[in-house]
Formats: C-alpha cells, structure tokens, sequence
C-alpha cells in the first residue's frame, strides 16, 4: 500500500500527469465560466434585435458548442485518441439518429419557424380545430393556451407540415355574417337597415366600409352576406352586440328571417290538396273497435 | 374675444354639485369627501350644439339617472374645464372630394370636435379625466395589414370659417392641401395628427394651429407641417392648451389616403 502510494505521488509530480492534469483543471474552471460569460454577453447583446427564441438559441448554441469542445479538449490533454471516439460516436450517432429522427426534425422545424416567423407569443392562431394563444416558442414545440383554459403541445414538425392561420397577425379583422331573409322582403330596404346598423355600431369601423353582397337565391330565403370591419382586440365585442341588433331592429322593421321550409304542390296547380279534419270521437271510435277485435 | 368663463378655474364646496355645458356634452361635477364624481351626458338636440354654460351650482345636488364615477384626490376645492384636442389622429372626408389641379393649393376649415380635460386641485392639479364632446365613430387610415385607427370625421370641409356658427365644443383647423405633384388630385379624406395641435381662443371661436400637406404624387409621402403659431384669422392673445406631442420636425407620414388622380399636366 505504502508503496503503491509513493508511486502515485511520484508520477503526479513529474512531468508525466502534472502538466495535463493542470491543463485540464485549467479547461474546466475557466473554460465553464468562460463559456457562460460570452454566452450571457452575447444574449444582452442580442436581445433588442432577435425575438427571445432565437435569442434563446444562440445562448444555448453557445453553451452547448463550448461545452462539447471543452470535452474533447479534456479529453485530448488525458491522452485519449480522438479518431477512435470519433469513430465510436459516428457509429453511435446513426443508431441515435434513426431513434430521433422526430426529435431532430421538430428541432429543424423549429428553426424554421424561427426564423419565418409565421407567428410570434402572444397570437391566437388555429391549426385544424385546435385554437389559442401563444404561449411559447420552444425548439421541439409549440405551446398554447386555448379559451378555456387548456394547454396545447403542437410539435414543430406539425405546424410546417399543417396550414396554421394566424387570426391575429393583422391589426383589423373583418367580420362574415350570413343572413337569410324572406323571398317577400325587398332586397334595397334590407341592405339600408343592414348599412344602418354598421354606421350606428360603435365598434364598425366607417373604413374599410362595411359592405352588403346578395349572393344567393336559397332554398328558403334570400341570402346576404353582411361584412364588417373591427380592430382586432373588438372583434367579439362587435360579433355579440352586432347579432343583437339586426335581431331587433329585423324585428322592429318586420323583416322576416325565415326558418328553412319546403312548399308542396299537388301536382296540378288548380287544385289544392284534400283535406280531412278527423274529430276527436271519431278517433277515439276506430281505436275501440280495434282494441276489441 | 369670445366668453371664456367656461375654461377658467371654478371653486367647489363640500357636497356641492356644478353643472356645465360644452355643446352637447352636459357635465355634473360633485365634491363629496376626498372624492371628486363626475357624470355625463350627450344631448342630441340641435339647439345644444351653440350652448357653452360655464360651471355653475346644479338644480339638484345629487341628480339622479345618471352614472357616476369617482375619483380621489384629496382637498381639492377648485375644478378646470380645458378644451385639449382628440386622443387620436381625424380622418377627414369632405362631403363632397375636392379636386386639386396640380400647382394649386386649397384652404379648408374643418371644425375639430374637442374632448374636455377636467383638472381638480390649485397649486397641485391632478387629472382627473378626459371625456369627448361627441362620440366620434372609428376609421382605419391605412391598409388591412397596417395602419392608424383614428376618428372619423364627415365635413362639409367649408373654404370660409365665417359660413359656420361657431360652436364650443369645436375648434376651427385650417388645412392647406397643396398639391406639388404633374397630376390633379382628387381629395377624399385626409388624415390630421391632432395631437401636435396647439388650441387658442379667437374673438367668436376656438382654433388650432395651421396645417399644411403637400401632395407629391401617388408613390410619394406627403409632407406634413404643423403650425406652432396661432393662425391669423381672428386676434389670439393666448394658448388654452398645448399639443399632446409637440412636433419638433416636419413629419414624413401619410396624410392623404385613397385619392385618385388624372394623368396630365
């Protein structure tokens, strides 16, 4: 033991372990801290001109690729042969690629959305029937929260792949309603009343101007398509309060919605349809003698 | 020079309630405690338009059907009416578009609606609120992908300011809109920064500063210039409230929107 002992300390003071043992020590204390300081400075740096996800990006691409070097560098200073671990980890990196080959393509995507920025925190957006606000943009996904109160994941490699509506991208938003009035109405007074309410509704904006398109005979009514303009941040404001009032004032001015119906016709148009009116003791009789039989 | 009884100060006393009238905006001020509440109402009634009652004691002093809100502020025992500018830009449309032929100017007076600052307290004024003398409808001055919301404003854009009755709730802006570029121009609406308005007391109405726009042609942005100096229409002897943004250069922003012009000379 003693003398096992006397060897290890006679090899840390020669020059065999000294010098890299130093040099590693040396890698690692100020090479850490190092990493970490250029990472920050660069991140504050950064700030002010970059969205906070790539900001985030170029941090951790910092930390990570300083980290990484500072391994083999430690690595070459204990006397292991870099080209065999290279080698180990190339053979090692194509299992490790086939079994993330989904990790790696969300990161990629989430490069991509990045830097396309399609959408940015903060955005409703909808992707399919899935609809919410923005919560975060991360390497491997994106998070929202929907209206009510759920937490969304959506992969990156989803919303490349998917159509993704941003609702709230554009400062004003325009507003469809369909209305479908009664074949009787007269089509000019309909659009006044509808042109009317717009102007009277506090939240339509008078530009772009609201506008009234008849676009359809229907099966049951005349359809209209009523459009109006809205900052964004109103929209639901005006939707509810707009319903109301062509309600009331299709009300008030006996314009009729109608419900859907269909006509019949007997099939000759100068006869109407035979009717009988059954009495109720007549209805009741029948259902004895049936009960008896 | 016109009654400025209205925008001067107005002592009130403890559970006092005072009353004024800016057109068709009708204001009821009560002192109660620390708090002062303030309610008000729009009259649509044309015969108000012309009305300027100054602060004086209410008929009632806790009127009722009316919704109140209340501030804090501590011994505040004076009241100031200010008449200060919109807290947006004014989109501009004549009731008819005027058409410019290229090298000429036009001169509009187009009667701004005021909002009403109201300023509790003596040596430390605290504002309290601003409310609108009319309600003002909104527009987009833009494109659908980016803009400014402003207010909207239909006017008869009248060349002489003498045409109008002069109302207290509104005061007179003249625009000069020149137009620098080979082609006529038609004027559909133009767009007014009101905030880097400036508004003065003239002998029979209320003004602001002078703007200029001068229209360069389609693809280029109009220059705009906002008069820091009362106009020279009627004798002014004062300010009665400063710009919300002075304006220290002359701004390059889009003033005209939507106007078609010929080709030619």
């Amino acid at each position: 033991m003693q003398g096992m002992l006397a060897i290890i300390w006679s090899d840390v003071f020669t020059k065999n372990l000294l010098g890299p043992a130093i040099r590693i020590a040396a890698l690692i204390l100020i090479g850490f801290p190092l990493i970490l300081t250029v990472a920050a400075f660069v991140g504050r740096s950064t700030r002010k001109k970059l969205t906070p996800q790539a900001n985030m990006l170029i941090r951790k691409g910092i930390v990570y690729f300083g980290s990484i070097l500072i391994f083999l560098a430690v690595l070459h200073q204990s006397g292991y042969k870099l080209t065999a671990l290279l080698g180990a980890a190339g053979i090692a990196g194509i299992a490790i690629g086939f079994a993330s080959q989904t990790s790696v393509s969300n990161i990629i995507s989430g490069l991509f959305l990045i830097s396309e920025k399609p959408f940015t925190v903060g955005d409703i957006i909808q992707v399919g029937s899935t609809k919410g606000t923005i919560l975060s943009i991360d390497l491997l996904s994106v998070k929202l929260r929907t209206f009510d109160n759920h937490m969304i994941r959506l992969p990156n490699e989803m919303l490349i792949k998917s159509e993704v509506r941003n609702i709230t991208r554009f400062p004003i938003r325009r507003l469809d309603i369909k209305i479908g009035v009664a074949y009787k109405e007269n089509v000019g007074n309909v659009r006044q009343v509808l042109l009317d309410i717009a102007d009277k509704n506090t939240f339509c904006l008078d530009e772009p101007e609201p506008a009234v398109r008849f676009v359809n005979f229907g099966d049951s009514a005349l359809e209209f398509l009523f459009a109006v303009w809205c900052v964004r941040e109103d929209y639901i404001k005006l939707q509810t309060k707009l319903m109301q009032e062509i309600k009331e004032r299709f009300d008030t001015e006996g314009i009729e919605i109608p419900f859907p119906h269909r006509t019949l016709y007997a099939g000759s148009v100068t006869e109407p349809f035979p009717i009988h009116i059954v009495e109720a003791q007549d209805k009741q009789a029948p259902e004895r003698e049936s009960s008896k039989a | 020079m016109m009654d400025m009884e209205l925008w001067q100060p107005h002592q009130i006393e403890q559970d006092q309630c005072l009353e004024a009238q800016v057109g068709p905006l009708q204001l009821w001020l009560r002192r109660s405690g620390d708090e002062i509440r303030i309610a008000t109402k729009h009259r649509r009634d044309i015969e108000s338009l012309v009305k300027a009652v100054p602060l004086h004691p209410a008929a009632e002093r806790k009127p009722a059907g009316l919704d109140w809100s209340r501030w804090v502020c501590g011994s505040c025992d004076q009241l100031l009416l200010t008449p200060v500018t919109p807290d947006r830009p004014v989109v501009v449309r004549p009731e008819v578009p005027l058409k410019i032929p290229p090298g000429r100017e036009a001169l509009f007076f187009v009667g701004v609606p005021l909002w009403v600052r109201i300023t509790a307290g003596d040596a430390n004024k605290v504002q309290l609120c601003e409310v609108p003398s009319v309600t003002l409808s909104n527009i987009w001055f833009g494109d659908p992908m980016s803009g400014d919301l402003c207010y909207s404003l239909r006017t008869r854009a009248r060349r002489e300011f003498s045409d109008s009755k002069a109302e207290p709730h509104r005061a007179i802006c003249p625009v000069t809109i020149r137009n620098a570029a080979p082609m006529q121009v038609d004027i559909e609406r133009f767009c007014v920064h009101v905030a880097h308005l400036s508004i003065y007391p003239g002998t029979s109405r209320l003004w602001t500063g002078g703007v200029q726009i001068t229209f360069k042609g389609e693809a280029e942005t109009s220059p705009v210039e906002y008069s820091e100096k009362p106009p020279t229409y009627e004798e002014v002897d004062k300010t009665l409230s400063e710009p919300r943004a002075p304006v220290k250069k002359r701004l390059l922003i889009k003033s005209l929107g939507n106007f078609g012009y010929f080709g030619g000379a």
